[in-house]
C-alpha cells in the first residue's frame, strides 16, 4: 500500500517565499537614500497645515458655541418675557380681585375703593329736584340735606334683627373673587335704623305730583356678585345702566312687568348697555340667573318726592313739597310698607318716623 | 472640556523621520510622499481630538501606512485605465546600476501587489514586514489581537504569492539566480 502523503502545514516553506522575502527585502530598501532625514521645508510645512486646521477646529467650536448660546439666550429670554408677563398679569388680577379685601394692607387699585360702610346699605342714587339736570347725585351713604326737604325721618326695626343668611359659594368659581357673601335684603345698624326702605309720598287727595326727570341714568352696578345698591329708586322717564366691576359672567335679567324689559349677559367687566327709560310707575326686581341670591329692587315713580333710607335708616324726600297733606309710604322688601300721614306747611313737616318689626317680616 | 494641547513639534521630530521613511518606501514619487505625509498628520490630528492615543509612533505608522496603500492604488487604478509609463521614481532619473534597477523592479512588483490586498491584510503586511513592527506593535497600532495579526500576515503573504506568481517575478528571479 502506498503510504498517505503527510497534509501540508502552512508554517511549511511555500513555493515563491523566496522571491517574496526578495522582494520585501527590495521594498524595505526602497526609497532609503531619500528618506533618510525628514526634508526642513516638509517638517514646516507640514507644522503650519495642523495649526491651520487645529485654529479652524477652534473657530468652528466657537461659532458652534456662540450659535449655541445666542439659541439659549433667545430661549432664556422669551421665558423670561413670559414669566414677567404671566407674573404682572397675576399681580394686576390679584389686586383687582382683592381691591375690595379690607384685610389686604396694600393693593393696586384699579378703581377707587368703595366707601367703608358697616353694612352694605344701598345709597340714594337720584337727582334732587332742586339739581335736576345736573348730573349730581346724592353721595352714597350720606342723608340729604334735611333743611332742603320738605319731609324727614327715620325708619327703624324694633327688636333684635334676624341674623344674616351667609351664601353658601361652595363650588362656585366667584368663591376667589369674593371670599363669603351675606344676604343684605334685611339691614338694622347697631342703633336700629333699618336701611334700603323707599320712602315716597303721594297726596290725600289723589291728584298727581309732578317733576322733571332726571337726564343722568341710575347706574346698578355688580360687584363682588351682589348689585350695588340693592335698591334703587328712578322716574319715569329715566333710565338706568347696568354695569359689571366683576371678572365673571353675569346675567342681567328684569321681572319688570309695564316697564321695558331685558335679559342680557355680560361677560366680563363692562359698562354696560344703555337700557330703555322707565315708562311706568311699577316696582320690580332685577336678577341675576347664574348667582340667585343677586337681587336688586327696582322703584318707579312718576315724582322726584322719594327717597331710600341710609344705613342708619334716616331718610329725606328731597325738594320742596306743596302745602297739603301727604301720604308717605313705607317700603321694605321683606317688610313689606306702611304708610302716614303728614301736613305740609311753609314747604316743611315734621319729623316722621316708621317703625318695623319682625312680625310682619317675610320669610322666602 | 479641558483641551490637551499636543506638542506636534516634538511628535514631528520624533516621529517624522519613520513616518518620511514609510510613505518614501511605499510611495515612489515625491510629491505624492510628501502629501501623504501631510494627509497622516493631519488625519492623526483629528485622531488625537476624538480620542487619547496611547502610542503616537504605532498610530502614525498605521495611519501612514493605509493612505499610502489607499494611494498606490489609486495609481495603478489610474495606470490601469490610462496605460501610462511608471512616475518618475523618488530617485535620481539618471541611469541606475543593474542591480538598482533590478530591486526597484522587484520593489515596484511588490507595491503593484499590496495595492491588491485588502486594507488590514496589507497594512499588517507593511508594519511587520516592511517596518519591523512586532506582533504585538502591529496589533496595538492595528487595533487587533496579536493572534489576527498572524493570521493576517499570513494571508496576506499567500495572496501576494499568487499575485507575484500571476505577473511571472518568479520566473524574473529565477533567471537572475541563473545569470549570478
Amino acid at each position: 500500500m502506498n503510504p498517505t502523503p503527510p497534509e501540508p502545514n502552512q508554517n511549511d516553506p511555500q513555493p515563491g517565499d523566496g522571491a517574496l522575502d526578495e522582494m520585501t527585502a527590495a521594498l524595505r530598501d526602497a526609497g532609503a537614500d531619500q528618506a533618510r532625514t525628514l526634508p526642513p521645508e516638509l517638517r514646516r510645512a507640514t507644522l503650519q497645515a495642523l495649526w491651520a486646521a487645529d485654529a479652524g477646529r477652534y473657530e468652528r467650536r466657537y461659532a458652534r458655541n456662540a450659535r449655541l448660546f445666542r439659541r439659549l439666550g433667545a430661549v432664556a429670554a422669551a421665558v423670561l418675557i413670559v414669566a414677567a408677563g404671566w407674573l404682572a398679569s397675576q399681580v394686576v388680577y390679584q389686586a383687582w380681585i382683592r381691591q375690595d379685601d379690607p384685610k389686604v394692607r396694600w393693593k393696586y387699585a384699579l378703581r377707587p375703593p368703595p366707601p367703608a360702610a358697616t353694612t352694605r346699605a344701598a345709597p340714594v342714587e337720584r337727582e334732587a329736584p332742586h339739581s335736576q339736570g345736573t348730573g349730581s347725585t346724592t353721595a352714597p351713604g350720606a342723608p340729604t340735606d334735611p333743611l332742603a326737604a320738605s319731609v324727614a325721618g327715620r325708619v327703624v326695626f324694633l327688636g333684635s334683627p334676624p341674623k344674616r343668611d351667609v351664601v353658601n359659594l361652595k363650588g362656585r368659581d366667584c368663591a376667589a373673587i369674593h371670599p363669603s357673601i351675606t344676604d343684605d335684603s334685611l339691614l338694622v345698624s347697631d342703633g336700629g335704623g333699618l336701611a334700603n326702605v323707599v320712602v315716597s309720598a303721594s297726596r290725600v287727595d289723589g291728584q298727581p305730583l309732578s317733576g322733571p326727570s332726571p337726564t343722568a341714568p341710575a347706574v346698578l352696578d355688580q360687584r363682588g356678585c351682589q348689585f350695588i345698591p340693592h335698591v334703587l329708586a328712578v322716574m319715569v322717564g329715566q333710565t338706568i345702566t347696568v354695569t359689571n366691576s366683576d371678572p365673571i359672567l353675569h346675567n342681567v335679567r328684569s321681572l319688570s312687568v309695564d316697564n321695558p324689559g331685558f335679559n342680557f349677559g355680560q361677560p366680563a367687566v363692562a359698562p354696560g348697555p344703555r337700557l330703555p327709560a322707565m315708562q311706568a310707575v311699577e316696582r320690580f326686581t332685577i336678577k341675576c340667573d347664574l348667582h340667585p341670591w343677586m337681587a336688586a329692587h327696582v322703584s318707579v315713580f312718576d315724582h322726584p318726592y322719594f327717597a331710600i333710607t341710609d344705613p342708619r335708616g334716616a331718610f329725606a324726600i328731597p325738594g320742596k313739597l306743596p302745602d297739603g297733606q301727604y301720604v308717605l309710604t313705607a317700603w321694605h322688601e321683606k317688610l313689606g310698607q306702611k304708610q302716614a300721614t303728614v301736613t305740609v306747611k311753609d314747604g316743611q313737616a315734621a319729623a316722621t318716623d316708621f317703625t318695623f318689626d319682625a312680625s310682619t317680616l317675610r320669610e322666602e | 472640556m479641558v483641551r490637551r494641547m499636543v506638542d506636534w513639534d516634538g511628535i514631528i521630530d520624533r516621529e517624522g523621520p519613520a513616518v518620511w521613511r514609510t510613505v518614501c518606501r511605499l510611495l515612489t514619487h515625491r510629491a505624492d510622499a510628501e502629501e501623504c505625509f501631510q494627509e497622516t498628520f493631519l488625519a492623526a490630528l483629528q485622531l488625537w481630538n476624538r480620542q487619547p492615543v496611547r502610542s503616537p509612533r504605532a498610530a502614525l505608522q498605521r495611519l501612514a501606512t493605509a493612505r499610502a496603500i489607499d494611494r498606490l492604488r489609486q495609481r495603478y487604478r489610474a495606470r490601469g485605465r490610462q496605460g501610462d509609463e511608471p512616475p518618475a521614481l523618488l530617485a535620481d532619473p539618471s541611469p541606475r546600476p543593474p542591480d538598482r534597477a533590478a530591486a526597484a523592479e522587484l520593489a515596484e512588483d511588490l507595491r503593484a501587489a499590496l495595492a491588491l490586498l485588502p486594507d488590514k491584510q496589507a497594512d499588517a503586511f507593511c508594519l511587520h514586514c516592511l517596518d519591523g513592527y512586532s506582533y504585538r506593535e502591529a496589533a496595538d497600532a492595528l487595533g487587533v489581537p496579536v493572534n489576527e495579526v498572524g493570521v493576517l500576515i499570513h494571508r496576506a503573504r499567500a495572496r501576494l504569492r499568487d499575485l507575484l506568481a500571476a505577473r511571472a517575478p518568479i520566473e524574473r528571479h529565477a533567471t537572475r539566480e541563473v545569470t549570478r
